[in-house]
């Protein structure tokens, strides 16, 4: 027997006759690679304006390659599924949000919480990206996109300077259509092959490593303070182990989320493991009694594009349009870790551009730069831009380590009870701490600026 | 059913079963949850599907699909089928069923004469059962031949080539192999990992993406009347109760205990037709206490 | 801080699903590896995948990979370090995250 022995798909039972072959060799008007929310929601526009589009996948199913940290903002699904807070898989309604300080032993915690946010439309929900990208995938499928899943894209077919298809690692796996829209997600090969990115700088990304942790669900209520399907939403600044970046904490039905998004530069030249840095955090004061004694359900890695709107390549080729993660345009910066988001919005202006150039007979980069300018007045690129300065700044190491220092010394002071002497003035406390965390006036300030600016 | 009908291109079965390979286990109840996404066939099953199609390939015969599982294992079954199966038909089993209603159930589908099957290619056990039984269990109502639990498996050449006839390999005890000539009508099952099964064709599996439900024959459902429970506990052997030892010192009751001392019947060799053998085994196995009176 | 301890790397990973191919989708050049200092890869990899020999070299089994990207990134010697997917269907498949 040849196990390797193909059999070609002139020969399959199954074969082309559902492919129509269109104008200038094209077997279909779209393929979409990827079928992440940018990719799902891509091809959801191209399949519901009538077009004929391939979705593929590598994984066996949509989501399984994908993590992340755990909340989805879903208001911009309102225009694409509407009513989607019915069937969408959500583990948990997030209404209560933290930031979190850590420094030493000590911890810092802004806590904001509204239970209107645990009512339609809702503000944000934590889900599994395995159930959640499923879910969106089959959108996609019911509205008629074909959806393909284990292949791989292995490259662009061009024609000219003009791409004309995908080759894939299926045998007799190259396929032709108008235009080609990769939401191949963090690692974008399609777009670095078509020469997209100028440049590819390492210190734009960062490693997110998780657990996800089981505990029964009344005790993640109590622990967390929620009730019945509301959840938490906790992000974190300090105890990274020297490493620049920042940790999150997510309530699921009858898991935890704990994860760190480590700087790649920092981690390769640092000595810690990413696994030994969570395990640092998990024991951490201020978060160990949110975590103890859960089992460890599943370990998990993922790259992030950071660099934000500084970072993004080219977003328009001829035939070729790229979006969320393959196009940087994942938020991540301090108490904002936004992506999916950004990709469904992303993905749906694409789509919603390649619609029109197929429609109007031009998918040339010309043809499709109606998406660059949709973008650009969709919040997908105005936050991008308006935010462009914070990555630097929330990397930058006064907001790594000396800040959360400074700000957990002051909340010491000013709330430790020290009688009989008096209590000191928060103004001589502040500047205690500035000295004690080697916090500048000056850097203060600098960076005071252009967080004000940048946050804007 | 054993018709001589060697000569016309044989239609060759793959009999796989869609299980739950990632089950999640409840750590503090014990208890198993089917998961969401954890569906599938076992790497016996892929080999089963493999081997099926090189030997329909081989004797420009034609592959079928028979799988036996719930209505959520179409898109699995499809990524298969999408390999070269001309049919494909779904066995409607839609939860734990015991393992002779499922061979019940897939021989209704595989006896039909519209199918008209010749081989009969299954994996040599399921994850969630394991017994390996269902193959038997279809050679048995079908009045196939078998041949289970195979190494590897090739369509002869020469003049046996026309005929259709299989050379396998088949594990024996202390690590010997033994050749075997499997002529059809037959059922067989095979190891996994054995043959990889090839990757369908790009436009095959869009083809199947889009046919999807038009692809897949449901036949099938319950066997009328019966309720049949799952079976909730583990699969051992019978326990045999023995009286303990009655030897004065504790060295005799060691002796007793271990037989060291005591004459036991030689083993022996004998030589017999499948069915004189399979009556030597039952009459042994029950002269040692091992078959209660319920068998 | 008691209450529970560090989990083994292997109890880590053995969390995980793998669905491994016959190819391995990376490959490591490691008579390149002898002349970098920086070694970013051994810390970088979250599944610690790269594992430093006594002679100055690196073994690197491809099994229990993310497909994650981070190696690729954080090496700076060029061809040492051969980076693609794995087949389709195979390698990592993620359920809880
Ligand atoms: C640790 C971490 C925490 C995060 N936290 C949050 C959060 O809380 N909230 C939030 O909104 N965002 C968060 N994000 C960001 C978010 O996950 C991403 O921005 C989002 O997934 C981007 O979606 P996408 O569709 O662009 O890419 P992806 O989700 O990465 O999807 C890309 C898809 O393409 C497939 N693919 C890739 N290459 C190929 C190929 N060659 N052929 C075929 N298929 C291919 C992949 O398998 C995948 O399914 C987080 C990310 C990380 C890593
Ligand atoms: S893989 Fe790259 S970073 Fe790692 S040791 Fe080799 S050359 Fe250095
Ligand atoms: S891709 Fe990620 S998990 Fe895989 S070897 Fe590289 S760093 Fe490690």
């Amino acid at each position: 027997m040849k196990p390797g022995e193909e059999v070609s798909p002139e020969e399959s039972p199954s074969t082309a006759e559902s492919s129509p072959v269109g104008a200038g060799g094209a077997e279909v008007d779209a393929i979409v690679v990827g079928a992440g929310p940018a990719g799902s929601a891509a091809a959801l526009e191209l399949a519901r304006n009538g077009h004929s589009v391939v979705l593929l996948e590598r994984g066996p199913f949509p989501g399984s390659k994908n993590m992340y940290g755990g909340v989805i903002y879903g208001r911009i699904l309102d225009a694409l599924v509407p009513k989607w807070w019915e069937e969408a898989p959500i583990q948990r309604w997030v209404t209560r949000r933290q930031t979190m300080m850590l420094s030493g032993d000590q911890a810092l915690t802004i806590d904001y919480r509204s239970d209107r946010w645990g009512d339609p439309p809702y503000n944000g929900a934590t889900a599994y990206r395995p159930d959640f990208d499923h879910w969106l995938a089959d959108k996609a499928a019911e509205a008629g996109a074909h959806l393909v899943c284990s292949t791989t894209a292995t490259g662009l077919i061009h024609e000219g300077d003009q791409v004309v298809g995908v080759t894939t690692d299926r045998p007799g796996g190259e396929l032709r259509a108008k235009v080609v829209i990769a939401c191949d997600g963090a690692n974008s090969f399609l777009a670095r092959e078509a020469g997209l990115y100028e440049n590819l700088d390492p210190a734009n990304f960062t490693v997110g490593v998780k657990e996800t942790i089981a505990l029964p669900p009344e005790v993640i209520n109590a622990r967390f303070g929620v009730r019945g399907d509301h959840g938490v939403d906790i992000k974190i600044l300090g105890c990274t182990g020297g490493v620049p970046g920042g940790g999150f904490v997510y309530t699921n039905r009858d898991t935890v989320s704990v994860g760190l998004v480590l700087s790649l530069t920092g981690l390769a030249k640092g000595d810690r493991r990413p696994e030994q840095l969570l395990h640092r955090m998990k024991h951490h004061p201020g978060i160990a009694p949110l975590v103890e004694g859960g089992e460890v359900r599943e370990y998990s890695a993922h790259m992030i594009p950071e660099g934000g709107y500084d970072a993004m390549p080219e977003l328009v080729g001829n035939g070729l349009l790229v979006a969320g993660d393959a196009a940087s345009m994942c938020l991540a910066a301090g108490v904002w870790l936004e992506g999916v988001n950004f990709a469904i919005g992303s993905g749906a202006a694409a789509g919603r551009a390649g619609h029109r150039a197929i429609q109007r007979g031009d998918t040339s980069a010309a043809g499709l730069a109606g998406y660059r300018t949709r973008l650009e007045s969709s919040f997908v690129l105005s936050d991008h831009r308006k935010l462009r300065e914070i990555p630097h700044l929330v990397m930058g190491d006064l907001a790594q380590t000396r800040l959360p220092g400074m700000a957990c010394g002051v909340a010491e002071q000013f709330f430790h009870v020290d009688n009989p002497a008096p209590k000191p003035g928060l103004r001589r406390i502040i500047r205690s701490e500035m000295k004690a965390n080697g916090v500048r006036m000056r850097d203060l300030v600098r960076e005071s600026v252009k967080a004000i600016r940048g946050f804007g | 059913m054993s018709s001589p009908r060697t000569f016309a291109p044989p239609v060759v079965a793959a009999c796989i079963k869609w299980v739950d390979l990632r089950p999640e286990l409840d750590p503090v109840q014990g208890s198993l949850a089917p998961s969401l996404h954890g569906g599938g066939f076992s790497a016996a099953d892929l080999s089963a599907a493999e081997t099926a199609l090189s030997l329909a390939q081989a004797w420009s015969g034609s592959a079928v699909l028979v799988c036996a599982g719930p209505a959520n294992a179409d898109r699995s079954l499809l990524d298969v089928a999408a390999s070269g199966f001309s049919r494909t038909v779904r066995v409607d089993v839609p939860g734990q069923l015991a393992t002779a209603t499922v061979a019940e159930l897939l021989v209704r589908t595989l006896g039909q004469t519209d199918l008209d099957v010749d081989l009969v290619v299954c994996g040599d056990m399921s994850y969630d059962r394991s017994s390996g039984a269902v193959p038997a269990m279809l050679a048995h109502h079908l009045d196939f031949c078998q041949a289970l639990g195979l190494l590897s498996v090739q369509p002869m050449s020469g003049e046996l080539a026309e005929k259709h006839t299989i050379l396998a390999t088949r594990r024996l005890d202390g690590a010997r192999r033994e050749r075997i000539k499997i002529p059809i009508p037959a059922v067989i099952s095979v190891e996994g990992g054995i043959a990889t099964l090839r990757r369908a064709g790009l436009h095959a599996s869009m083809g199947e993406a889009a046919r999807a439900e038009a692809r897949v024959e449901t036949r099938g459902g319950h066997i009328h009347g019966q309720s049949d429970p799952p079976r909730t506990t583990p699969w051992r052997p019978r326990a045999r109760s023995l009286a303990g030892p009655s030897g004065e010192s504790s060295f005799d009751r060691i002796l007793e205990l271990t037989g060291s001392l005591s004459d036991t019947s030689p083993p022996r060799t004998v030589k017999a037709d499948p069915a004189e053998a399979a009556r030597m085994i039952i009459e042994s196995l029950s002269e040692w206490g091992y078959l209660g009176n319920d068998d | 801080m008691s209450g529970y301890s560090q989990i083994s790397f292997e109890t880590r990973m053995d969390s995980v699903e793998f669905r491994v191919a016959e190819r391995a989708h990376i490959t490591v050049d490691d008579t390149l590896c002898r002349d970098c200092s920086v070694r970013g890869c051994i810390t970088a990899c979250p599944a610690n995948l790269f594992v430093p020999t006594s002679d100055g070299g690196i073994v690197f089994n491809y099994e229990q990979c993310f497909e994650c990207g981070a190696c690729s990134l954080a090496c700076n010697t060029e061809g040492a370090i051969d980076w693609s997917y794995p087949e389709g269907g195979h390698g990592v498949v993620f359920h809880k995250t």
